[in-house]
């Protein structure tokens, strides 16, 4: 986040929008004391705050509920509730007093909850109900609610909208931080937008449509990303990969195609279904129903390594959760996909190790004092073009790469942009997913917008622009004012 | 010195810090008893660091591929009483069985950890107990003797002046130190211990590699057992209880991450030759046997410190 000044009014909702990465929940974060500012301060009612930790924001009166729920799942909803607050007596909890207090906060809020119930035996939105309550339990005057709507359905984000209506009724300053831009503009008094970490407009939402918004959103500092991508090449014969209504946990009925020699992208919101589908077109987890066809014929992909032989290779987004060996060497980092070719009967050869993990790092430019020295301890670009690598000693027809450049500096980004360009020019297929619209439209040739886990829309990427891709992410376009109670 | 040789001593102390600790053990007990650097008392040392060794260097496999595995204390009993049984009929049919009955229930583990999905601490906890529940049906509570006296020699048998157990025990930490170094499998293990997502997502066939490293597990605590019950001429279902533990402590002592992704077999096979030189020194100085544990424990701690904090320096 670089730098943002806003001031949030009690009484007041206050939407806070802008792209995936612009520092909104970097914003949230820091205003609770989860993250300290590097510079600049915070002020409550007049007065310069310090958070060292969530506990000092939360005795100012600052409290989130944030999207990865922090409850207490062996506890009830009544205890969970009054969590650091409870009533006792002489150490004793007074269990009838929780439970009128709570019961007291649950009918107050129009939910239905039971406040006896253990909270791992509920639902995802009841959950986040409790959460919610919670924030109303500790009486705070600054209540943060980050992308509360991800796990709730229409009617249940009614009540949730209900209850920030009622917050800021009783003189409590509310923050909605959401990808839902008509409901921000339903709901809020006030919002601000955010782009590259910075706060660039706040405004009263009375006269503000979604397209607005967006048009904010989008950045105009291209940072001298140069498209590096090779023509498209002419395309005959079947599509090198095409999946047909494929469907499973976060997507439903996708279909696309990557061709011969192309870069694809698809790009979408967090929690648009983007890393879902790609990793089970890799068969990392099942898809329920459709097809995937590879170079024309259908192919039952049923594990990753199915996908490996089928000649797909695949980059996850999470690097240091599945994708390093933090403790191998990047060496066996590089090869340990292709374990057939440094050995012979099982038997590994070391110098083969050491020549084909040489030869891959080589050309994509792994920067390591010794390739055996523990991946770990090599920057996370370098660990990033060692993923590369991984893949380059005996490359696949399709690269199927979740934020090829996540986390990774600019000099490595060019460096991987170029790689990717290069295995299009040799005739290999890349998809990518990436929440780097300009990415997207420096290095794909078309890109796919995904929303809610379909596909919104195709675009050729020389034909479009930043603001579009978001206006279709956002369905900036199309929606229309909710019904909201 | 230069600095680069410096920085070269202290990786090298690192990598060999528990060689450090027990080297300082080694000449610490040396210089305390003659009796200590002894061939024969060396030879009686390796003896006894045999069935733990043999455990060890199988459950090192496990660990490294994140996997532990508790049941080869009872597996160890099981082996032992059907291969007694066995060896009635014939002395090499009760070691075939011994070991055969060995490699089956770690697979028995393998598939009950696969299908089920728990925890492998909790399952082979549970499998254990089942195993040991068999070998006390099979013998109705009561000790198997064996008569075969080929069967009998087996344990005792000596070449080179060292017991044939001895030998057994180089035998396997050899073949299976260098699995572990050396082969695509033993690469697949680290791999699995150190992330097996990623693992998974390489292509690495998990469920496989690690039903390996349980058969692996199960025929070594096996092995262990038959050894011992050719050795004493008998089996009864009570014995080798919590070798399990005995046999992960040699291993975590050796080095060897309890975390998994990181380990070897030679640093096991020092771990379980700390362990039992520590045994060893108690016998020959002759300490008050009831401090013996209390000592056994702070040296424990010591070797395992060391090895430690030279390891955070050169991190």
């Amino acid at each position: 986040m670089d730098s943002a000044d806003v001031s949030f009014k009690l009484g007041q909702i206050h939407g806070l929008v802008g792209q995936n990465g612009a520092g909104k929940t970097t914003l949230a974060r820091m205003l609770c004391g989860a993250l300290s500012p590097e510079s600049g301060h915070i002020e409550v009612e007049g007065v310069p705050a310090s958070f060292a930790s969530p506990r000092d924001a939360l005795d100012a009166g600052v409290t989130m509920v944030a999207q990865e729920l922090s409850l207490v799942p062996g506890l009830t909803v009544a205890e969970n509730l009054l969590l650091g607050q409870l009533p006792s007596h002489l150490g004793l909890c007074n269990s009838s007093e929780m439970m009128h207090r709570a019961r007291q906060l649950i009918d107050d809020s129009g939910f239905n909850l039971d406040p006896a119930a253990l909270v791992s035996t509920l639902s995802q939105s009841d959950r986040q109900k409790t959460e919610i309550l919670r924030a109303v339990a500790r009486n705070a005057r600054l209540v943060i609610f980050d992308e509360p709507r991800s796990s709730l359905s229409v009617h249940e984000a009614a009540h949730v909208y209900g209850v920030m209506r009622a917050l800021a009724a009783s003189g409590v300053a509310v923050v909605l931080v959401s990808h839902f831009l008509s409901e921000v503009l339903e709901v809020c008094d006030v919002v601000t937008v955010m782009r590259d970490g910075r706060a660039v407009m706040n405004a009263p939402t009375a006269d503000l449509t979604p397209r607005h918004l967006v048009e904010h959103m989008v950045g105009s500092t291209h940072d001298g990303l140069q498209g590096r991508r090779p023509n498209p090449p002419p395309q005959h014969g079947a599509p090198r990969l095409e999946t047909r209504g494929l469907t499973g946990l976060g997507f439903e009925e996708i279909s696309l195609t990557v061709g011969v020699g192309e870069i694809v992208a698809i790009v979408g919101l967090v929690g648009s279904g983007r890393t879902e589908f790609i990793s089970a077109v890799y068969g990392a987890h099942k898809p329920t129903s459709g097809t995937i066809l590879i170079d024309g014929a259908p192919k039952r992909i049923r594990s990753p390594r199915a996908a490996k032989r089928a000649g797909l290779a695949y980059i996850s987004e999470s690097r240091q959760t599945d994708g390093v060996f933090p403790l191998l060497g990047a060496d066996t980092n590089i090869t340990v996909a292709h374990m057939e070719t440094i050995s012979r009967c099982g038997v590994l050869a070391r110098r083969l190790q050491r020549d084909r993990s040489a030869d891959a790092a080589r050309r994509v430019d792994v920067r390591a004092g010794s390739l055996s020295q523990p991946i770990s301890s090599l920057s996370g670009g370098n660990q990033q073009k060692a993923l590369l690598a991984r893949w380059l000693v005996q490359p696949p027809q399709l690269w199927l790469i979740d934020e090829p450049t996540r986390g990774v500096d600019v000099v490595a980004t060019a460096q991987i942009h170029g790689v990717i360009a290069s295995l299009a020019e040799a005739g290999m297929s890349v998809l990518m997913v990436t929440s780097d619209l300009d990415e997207a439209l420096a290095i794909a040739h078309r890109i796919y917008v995904f929303r809610n886990g379909r596909v919104e829309r195709e675009f050729d990427a020389d034909a479009t622009d930043e603001s579009a891709l978001l206006a279709a992410a956002f369905a900036a376009d199309t929606s229309e004012p909710r019904q909201l109670a | 010195m230069s600095v680069p040789a410096v920085a070269v001593l202290t990786r090298y102390l690192g990598r060999y810090g528990i060689l450090v600790a027990y080297g300082l053990l080694v000449i610490a007990v040396a210089t305390q008893s003659d009796r200590f650097l002894t061939k024969r008392n060396i030879l009686n040392l390796l003896d006894q660091a045999a069935p733990l060794g043999l455990i060890a260097v199988g459950v090192t496999l496990c660990i490294i591929a994140g996997i532990f595995d508790l049941s080869t204390g009872s597996i160890f009993a099981v082996a032992a009483v059907a291969a007694a049984k066995m060896a009635s009929v014939d002395p090499w049919l009760g070691v075939a069985v011994g070991v055969a009955v060995g490699a089956s229930l770690g697979a028995f583990n393998a598939l009950v950890m696969s299908t089920t999905g728990i925890n492998s601490f909790i399952g082979t906890l549970s499998t254990s107990i089942m195993f040991r529940g068999i070998a006390l049906l099979t013998t109705s509570g009561l000790i198997v003797s064996v008569a075969d006296r080929e069967y009998k020699t087996l344990g005792t048998e000596t070449l080179l002046d060292a017991k044939l157990t001895v030998w057994v025990f180089v035998a396997v930490a050899v073949i299976l130190g260098l699995t572990l170094a050396r082969t695509t499998l033993g690469r697949a293990l680290y791999a699995i211990g150190g992330n097996s997502e990623a693992a998974r997502l390489v292509g690495i066939r998990v469920g496989s590699v690690q039903t390996f490293a349980y058969v692996m597990s199960g025929t070594c605590a096996a092995l262990a057992g038959v050894l011992t019950s050719s050795r004493t001429g008998s089996a009864q279902a009570d014995i080798g209880i919590g070798l399990e533990l005995s046999a992960i402590t040699a291993v975590v002592v050796g080095g060897t991450s309890i975390f998994g992704g990181e380990g070897a077999v030679w640093r096991t096979v020092v771990g379980v030759m700390l362990l039992q030189t520590i045994g060893n020194a108690f016998n020959l100085l002759g300490v008050d046997p009831t401090y013996k544990q209390v000592v056994q424990g702070v040296l424990i701690l010591a070797a395992v410190s060391i090895d430690h904090l030279v390891r955070r320096r050169t991190r």
